[in-house]
């Protein structure tokens, strides 16, 4: 039982910062995110924007599942529909990075749109292995349209040039995706204090019965579509900038199976879900790699058997997530916040 | 003519492999009965049990007995592994989100995966086929033995989980528990003891499955990777339904098969999650599942 | 189990690590002005669909380090290795190569796990990092100067294995030819050149036949082969999977077809696996190496070589050494000795003079890797030898002298 809620308005409960000390530690994060690229090497720099694109897509994959109730499978290939996308616009028909980046989450929102449809006649488990079905399709497609995308041969894509200035090296790529990450994941904070967002969360309680309270399913499940692929569509066209050459297969099923794990590990249907689910699965194989490295240099052979020690752990780690904290991270953050707040009155 | 002859033959080896979709399809059907859980680490399960079978296929060897004793082994060990799977992993998770359980089945892939490499390595292993690899001719088509006899034990196998299904005391339990789980609680039926039960046959499926695809392919980690194409068949199928199973099954072999006649290898592979999309579509609970009553 | 015991050859290291630094001295003053040990990193499929080839190749790389610092390293500095797990995924290879990068800046070499890999990594690779590069690739992109300037192959593309085929095909006078290969970048990498070649051969290329690259539905694939009733059947895009099986099928179908194959879908031991199983399907199974089988060690010293490093260092050695490793290990080698052109010209050590030092490569003797002395054309080596396994003695056995593309 979570005691301890004394607010007494509505305008209390949909305020952005419930705490003053939520204010703190944004600003403190902001921070860190301005400082921490100069002081980490370029390696490191590399996962965090990596992360920045992970979060953003696995912040769509939350508006559309954690926040909607409409579990995807697809969104690894939607973002692969951002990065074609862009690789086609800016290496086929030279098209700016600043033209690019909305026409890729334009036209990711249209297909995601179309591919939703299903869900307006199917839900829960029906609805994932549809966009199971989805996701292969797309990335199909995208091999065989070979006239477009090059097939398997994949396509390379020239450093963006925003203002004048190529971002090439990992700092660069860093200032562009880390702003965009953090401004996507406010706009979902956001998100969910109107209207369109509680209509999202009241489909996924109940959907007949938000219907029944005046909520048009189709236009509201089309929409959690649109702005879920969206995201997708956005995290992609970074995506290949961010990794200049593209192939189909970077966008096959276990890139989406890797982010709805993400968001479940993070926690669905809250706001620092996916950032906390992004950063599990990147630093954890990171650093189970890196225990693995400690080994290694004196027993190289090793490697052998390190690497599907790495993935059995992994994989383990997932399990004992579901089956010991299935809220996910951002509850036992939560829980941290209570604890604060209600000190000293807390066991 | 010869067109005609050839698309029989196709047909032919397309509804053959149907039934081996068939059997690798019914693990995963019953266990959803039971448990409104898709497995997807089944073809994972079919993998390791194939492995065992490998390994209990050189140790006969060894004793001088013949490899068909390594076959129940083989289909022994992979029911005890089910039945473990369910009970430290699923178990826990009783009253969850279903989601959660699927969840956890995805993330076994890459713990079995891992296991498996560590024991057995990732070399391609090459286990004995249970048929020799040999052709005859229905007339003029050409069938593989193989895939015939492949199609005859999963064919059997079906008949007798139905009957088990339907006439007896377990299969009445298996079917409580699938249609109401709180009243078959009440009713004093175990329903945890059903949900292990049901693993454990599943598993054994997919051992039975594994040990016939085998020979087919190669046996390496990544064998349980076709597990995940049979999606479509239990989709197809209204993912509770045996004889829709069956008919899927059958029915996304043959598509298959004409996909890989008219349009070329290359499309076999997509040609079953387009059916699954278009069934979605349009006739979402399959073609035989029983359509889920809402209760608002 | 492919683990082996090595605790010995550390001790071993440490001894010749002292004897290196007294020899040191005697070599040119830049090399001794960089850094104090040659640091290379690599990628392999060690997990994954390829994870057999990952795991038997991946020993190559470590005991070229061994050896090479065992003999007092290159230029007398010592190589260390930055080896890591990609799955097969290319993106992870990517991250591996960012990560070893990190770990050593000056990199002298990276080994990259897949065509997919190289050309993630092409466009950074010529812009910023500039560091020379091989890979378990034969992929005919990858052998282009000018469009990869920092990438090369350690044999020919598989457009040119596809050729000496071709050429092979029509010399037996081969009228109707099919390929076979898998729905991958891999697979589909020489099917336009080959269909060209053939044209120009005037071989009539009768069917194509594309499959999953492993769990295929054989049977039904060589149904369509059997109709279109070729005489030769050229496989390309397999590992372990996929090439036996339709071997097998087609024999228990009764087609006499030549099958031909390229380097990957090659090796000795799987062969001999199928063969235990299914008797003498494989019999007369055709293709192109670019090397040595292991076992051919009679003329080559690099051979005898590891065969007695390996029988000293390693309990498991089975007498026998895979394709992939000697894959693995040629890459090694064709660095080492663009590195030790650099230093011999007393050069700095980097991507630009490395692969300018690897074009050079005349006519060298590659200790019997290659039967003839080869050199580096276009970043790559042109040269290989047909083969065909013979189930009765279990050998590849050449079939061809070795022939210059």
């Amino acid at each position: 039982m979570h005691i301890g809620n004394a607010r007494s308005s509505y305008q209390a409960d949909e305020v952005m910062w419930k705490r003053p000390a939520h204010k703190g530690a944004m600003l403190l994060i902001i921070l860190s995110l301005l400082i921490l690229p100069f002081w980490v090497g370029p390696y490191h720099l590399m996962l965090m924007s990596q992360l920045g694109i992970f979060v953003i897509a696995i912040a769509g994959l939350n508006i559309l599942t954690g926040y909607t109730g409409l579990i995807s499978l697809g969104q690894g290939a939607f973002m692969g529909i951002g990065a074609y996308t862009t690789a086609v616009l800016a290496t086929g028909y030279g098209f700016p990075p600043w033209a690019t980046f909305p026409l890729s989450i334009i036209m990711t929102a249209l297909i995601g749109i179309g591919f939703g449809l299903p869900s307006l006649r199917v839900r829960g488990l029906y609805l994932t292995i549809a966009t199971l079905a989805a996701n292969v399709i797309i990335v199909f497609a995208i091999r065989k349209l070979e006239w477009l995308t090059n097939g398997d041969r994949g396509i390379n894509i020239e450093p963006a040039i925003l203002f004048g200035f190529s971002i090439e090296s990992e700092l660069e790529k860093y200032f562009v995706i880390a702003p965009l990450a953090l401004l996507f994941v406010l706009f979902s904070q956001n998100l969910f204090r109107t209207k369109i967002g509680r209509a999202f969360i009241a489909i996924r309680e109940q959907d007949y019965s938000a219907e029944i309270m005046g909520i048009s399913l189709i236009r509201y499940k089309l929409t959690a579509f649109a702005i879920g692929s969206a995201y997708a569509g956005a995290a992609g066209s970074l995506w290949a900038y961010f990794f200049t050459a593209l192939t189909p297969n970077q966008f096959n099923l276990s890139q989406s199976i890797l982010f709805l794990a993400a968001l479940i590990i993070g926690g669905m249907g809250t706001t620092l879900g996916p950032l906390f689910g992004a950063v599990f699965v990147i630093l954890v194989p990171e650093t189970l790699r890196a225990i693995a490295g400690l080994i290694t240099p004196y027993y190289p052979l090793a490697l052998q058997a390190t690497a599907p020690i790495t993935e059995i752990i992994y994989g383990l780690l997932i399990i004992g997530f579901l089956i010991f904290e299935p809220m996910g991270l951002s509850a036992i953050w939560a829980r941290i916040w209570r604890y604060i707040d209600r000190w000293p009155f807390t066991r | 003519m010869n067109e005609l002859l050839y698309i029989v033959e196709d047909s032919l080896t397309g509804l053959l492999t149907g039934g081996i979709y068939a059997l690798m399809a019914v693990g995963m059907v019953l266990v959803f009965k039971a448990t409104r859980v898709v497995n997807f680490a089944h073809g994972t399960i079919m993998m390791v049990g194939t492995y065992f079978f490998f390994s209990f296929s050189l140790l006969v060897q060894q004793l001088g007995l013949s490899f068909w004793v390594s076959v129940p082994l083989a289909l022994l060990s992979t029911g005890l592994l089910g039945m473990f799977l369910e009970r430290v992993l699923m178990r826990p998770l009783l009253g969850q989100s279903v989601f959660s359980m699927i969840m956890v089945t995805v993330a076994l892939i890459s713990v079995l995966e891992g296991l498996t490499i560590l024991i057995w390595t990732s070399d391609a292993q090459y286990p004995p086929g249970l048929f020799p690899l040999q052709i005859s001719f229905i007339w003029e088509a050409a069938v593989n033995m193989q895939l015939f006899w492949g199609f005859v034990i999963g064919l059997s196998l079906f008949v007798l989980i139905s009957i088990v299904l339907f006439l007896t005391r377990i299969g009445v339990a298996l079917r409580a528990t699938a249609s109401d789980q709180a009243t078959a609680y009440s009713m004093g039926i175990n329903v945890p003891g059903v949900f292990g039960m049901t693993w454990m046959v599943a598993a054994m499926t997919g051992c039975l499955a594994g040990i016939l695809l085998a020979p087919l392919n190669s046996l390496t980690p990544s064998l349980g990777h076709l597990g995940l194409s049979v999606l479509a068949v239990i989709i197809l199928g209204g993912l509770d339904s045996l004889l829709g199973t069956l008919i899927a099954a059958l029915l996304i072999g043959w598509l298959e098969a004409m996909t890989g006649h008219f349009l070329g290898g290359d499309y076999r592979e997509v040609m079953p999650y387009i059916v699954v999309l278009l069934i979605i579509v349009i006739r979402p609970y399959g073609l035989f599942g029983s359509k889920e009553v809402e209760r608002i | 189990m492919t683990n082996r015991s090595r605790r010995d050859f550390l001790i071993k290291t440490t001894g010749a690590a002292g004897a290196a630094a007294l020899g040191s001295f005697g070599f040119p003053a830049i090399v001794q002005a960089q850094a104090k040990e040659w640091v290379i990193g690599a990628s392999l499929p060690l997990t994954g669909p390829f994870a057999t080839a990952g795991q038997l190749g991946m020993p190559g790389i470590i005991d070229f380090i061994a050896m090479t610092n065992d003999s007092g390293g290159i230029g007398g500095k010592k190589i260390r290795g930055i080896l890591e797990d990609s799955g097969y995924v290319a993106i992870k290879a990517l991250a591996n190569f960012k990560k070893a990068l990190a770990e050593a800046p000056d990199l002298a070499c990276y080994f990259g796990d897949s065509t997919g890999f190289m050309k993630l990594v092409a466009p950074e690779l010529n812009s910023r990092y500039k560091i020379m590069t091989g890979s378990t690739s034969f992929a005919s992109e990858l052998a282009n100067p000018s469009t990869n300037p920092y990438q090369y192959v350690s044999g020919p593309t598989y457009q040119d294995m596809f050729g000496i085929l071709l050429q092979h095909v029509a010399d037996k006078g081969g009228k109707r030819l099919a390929f076979v290969y898998s729905d991958t970048e891999f697979g589909k990498d020489p099917i336009a050149y080959g269909r060209q070649r053939a044209k120009e051969l005037g071989i009539e290329l009768v069917h194509e036949e594309i499959t999953k690259a492993s769990g295929a539905e054989v049977q039904s694939h060589v149904a369509q082969l059997r109709r279109a009733d070729p005489d030769f059947i050229l496989m390309h895009g397999y590992v372990t999977g996929v090439w036996p099986a339709i071997i097998a099928t087609a024999r228990a179908f009764g087609m006499k077809s030549q099958f031909l194959g390229t380097f990957w879908a090659m090796e000795k031991v799987i062969a001999d696996k199928i063969s235990a199983k299914v008797g003498d399907a494989l019999n007369g199974y055709m293709g192109v190496l670019p090397y040595r089988y292991f076992y051919d060690r009679k003329e080559a010293p690099a051979y005898q070589e590891l065969d007695a490093w390996n029988k000293a260092n390693n309990e498991k050695y089975p007498g026998y050494l895979v394709t992939w490793y000697l894959q693995v290990r040629m890459t090694m080698n064709l660095w080492k000795k663009a590195m030790e052109i650099t230093i011999e010209a007393d050069k700095p050590v980097n991507g630009d003079n490395l692969m300018t030092s690897l074009a050079s490569i005349k006519d060298w003797d590659s200790g019997g890797f290659f039967g003839n002395p080869v050199s580096v054309v276009s970043n790559k080596i042109p040269q290989g030898r047909v083969y065909a396994y013979n189930t009765e003695n279990k050998l590849f056995l050449p079939k061809s002298d070795w022939i210059q593309v």
